[in-house]
């Protein structure tokens, strides 16, 4: 095959029946398959947790938990939480602010089932799914964007952020709510 | 339970965030339990948090994380369990050791009732025996066990010490070995023309085991989502260049790649340095923006 064509290619694209296929590897010891998921996934791993931690090292700290649990206990997944991309970016999430908040890692939420917004496994759909929702993100009321930014990523309680805001309580649970919906809406459009 | 009583939609939503307070945490997951309607909205709540999550400005995990991540997995290599047979589980041995303790109680009340040594002392002495044969048999398997659990933390231990110190080896050996081939990348410039400051790399490469060290220096800044990628150039004709490892400079330009995972036995004629996507290429894109041949 000539060079410069084979650099032009669109790789075949991954789907997460793939993704299960290469747990089932994992399950079996199989490093290669670990390798795989790392190259797959850990972009968004690793991207979550520096936006929480806004530390590289400490980010990595939690990029390297996570890929050893899936390569301890790939069952864990294999109960097959809706998408492995979805569940690496929620969990991510949830180890981070542990790390921040220097506790626990509080598992029981994670061990429920994650309603996949799109095929993350697929790279050009992950693209199209990152523009998508920033521009929905864009598009919201400020105090929501800044309510849900301020729960997810700095991981501050509806309660912490009612009394940094002064806002009531109920509003910053609505808010939060709203956000989501606005978000769960334009994807399912 | 009640799952009329659904969980709040504020409330659900703050369950996948995990910011309930403990107690309501712990009411949540009991209606959860048995109540598939909020269950199936705590995904959707899942699923839009993990869309929102997208919404992260993307970086590569640093160059060596991948690596540093594939040695954890090559240390904790996946076993398959010792059968259950090998071992006597708490369970097989439980109803030796719940008889031996009630004939122990026994044996203190015998004791204290002299009246009664003489005329049951041959069946009492047998029970006597037998629990003392249960609990020294006891005694020597948790001792066993222990001593069991002592050697595999030690075993594991200085497997562990040995991976890294034969490593450590290989790297010395790789940088050292006077037959190692040593190469120093710059990039091509006409003759004449000063090249201070300009980008440079040294790869230290011995074919054979497929041990390779690599450091640059005075690399230019990447442009986002972009990654250096440092190739084998094989000796043998007409064989493509073989990746050897993405890496990215830090803020002063120094870069290294150590150890990457490559094939033993391919000689060399030279390396190259091109810049790729991140997460590397099957194909080296060109330029090339290091060479050393």
């Amino acid at each position: 095959m000539d060079r410069d064509e084979e650099v032009l290619t669109t790789p075949t694209q991954p789907t997460p029946h793939e993704d299960a296929a290469l747990l089932a590897r994992v399950q079996r010891g199989d490093e290669q398959a670990m390798a795989l998921l790392f190259d797959r996934y850990s972009k968004i791993v690793y991207s979550v947790a520096l936006r929480v931690l806004r530390d590289a090292a400490s980010a990595e700290d939690v990029l390297q938990e996570i890929f050893m649990q899936i390569w301890r206990n790939p069952v864990s997944f294999v109960a097959a939480r809706g998408s492995l991309g979805g569940w690496l970016a929620v969990v991510t999430r949830n180890r981070s602010i542990d790390a921040l908040r220097r506790k626990k890692p509080t598992e029981q939420v994670e061990e429920m089932q994650l309603a996949s917004p799109g095929n993350m496994a697929d790279e050009a759909e992950r693209n199209l799914m990152m523009e998508k929702a920033r521009v929905v993100i864009g598009q919201l009321p400020a105090e929501q964007r800044k309510t849900l930014e301020m729960a997810f990523f700095d991981g501050l309680t509806h309660s912490e952020i009612a009394e940094m805001t002064g806002d009531p309580l109920g509003t910053v649970k609505t808010r939060i709510r709203s956000a989501l919906l606005t978000l769960r809406k334009a994807f399912q459009a | 339970m009640n799952t009329a009583n659904h969980i709040p939609q504020d409330d659900l939503a703050l369950f996948a965030l995990q910011f309930l307070p403990e107690q309501e945490m712990a009411d949540a997951l009991t209606h959860l339990q048995h109540c598939a309607e909020c269950r199936e909205e705590v995904a959707r709540y899942q699923g839009d948090l993990a869309a929102y999550a997208m919404t992260s400005e993307m970086h590569s995990p640093p160059a060596m994380a991948r690596e540093r991540l594939m040695r954890r997995v090559a240390k904790e290599k996946k076993v398959i369990p010792m059968e259950r047979a090998a071992t006597p589980s708490v369970e097989d041995s439980e109803p030796v050791l719940a008889p031996r303790s009630n004939r122990m109680f026994e044996m203190e009340s015998f004791e204290d009732a002299p009246r009664k040594r003489a005329a049951g002392f041959g069946s009492w002495a047998g029970w006597a025996i037998a629990a003392g044969v249960s609990v020294v048999a006891g005694l020597q398997f948790h001792q066993r066990q222990v001593v069991q659990q002592d050697l595999d933390a030690v075993s594991a231990k200085l497997s562990q010490s040995s991976g890294d110190s034969a490593k450590a080896q290989q790297v010395l050996q790789t940088l050292t070995d006077a037959g190692a081939q040593q190469l120093t990348l710059r990039v091509p410039v006409p003759d004449g023309v000063p090249a201070v400051h300009l980008p440079e790399g040294h790869a230290a490469y011995l074919p054979d085991k497929g041990s390779l060290v690599f450091v640059a220096s005075n690399l230019l800044p990447l442009q986002p989502y972009k990654t250096y990628e440092l190739w084998v150039l094989p000796a043998e004709s007409g064989r493509p260049p073989v990746p050897a490892g993405t890496f990215k400079p830090d803020q002063n330009g120094n870069a290294s790649v150590v150890m990457p995972d490559l094939p033993k036995g391919v000689t060399a004629k030279g390396f190259g340095v091109t810049i790729e996507d991140d997460g590397g290429s099957k194909q080296p894109t060109m330029p090339i923006v290091l060479v050393g041949m």
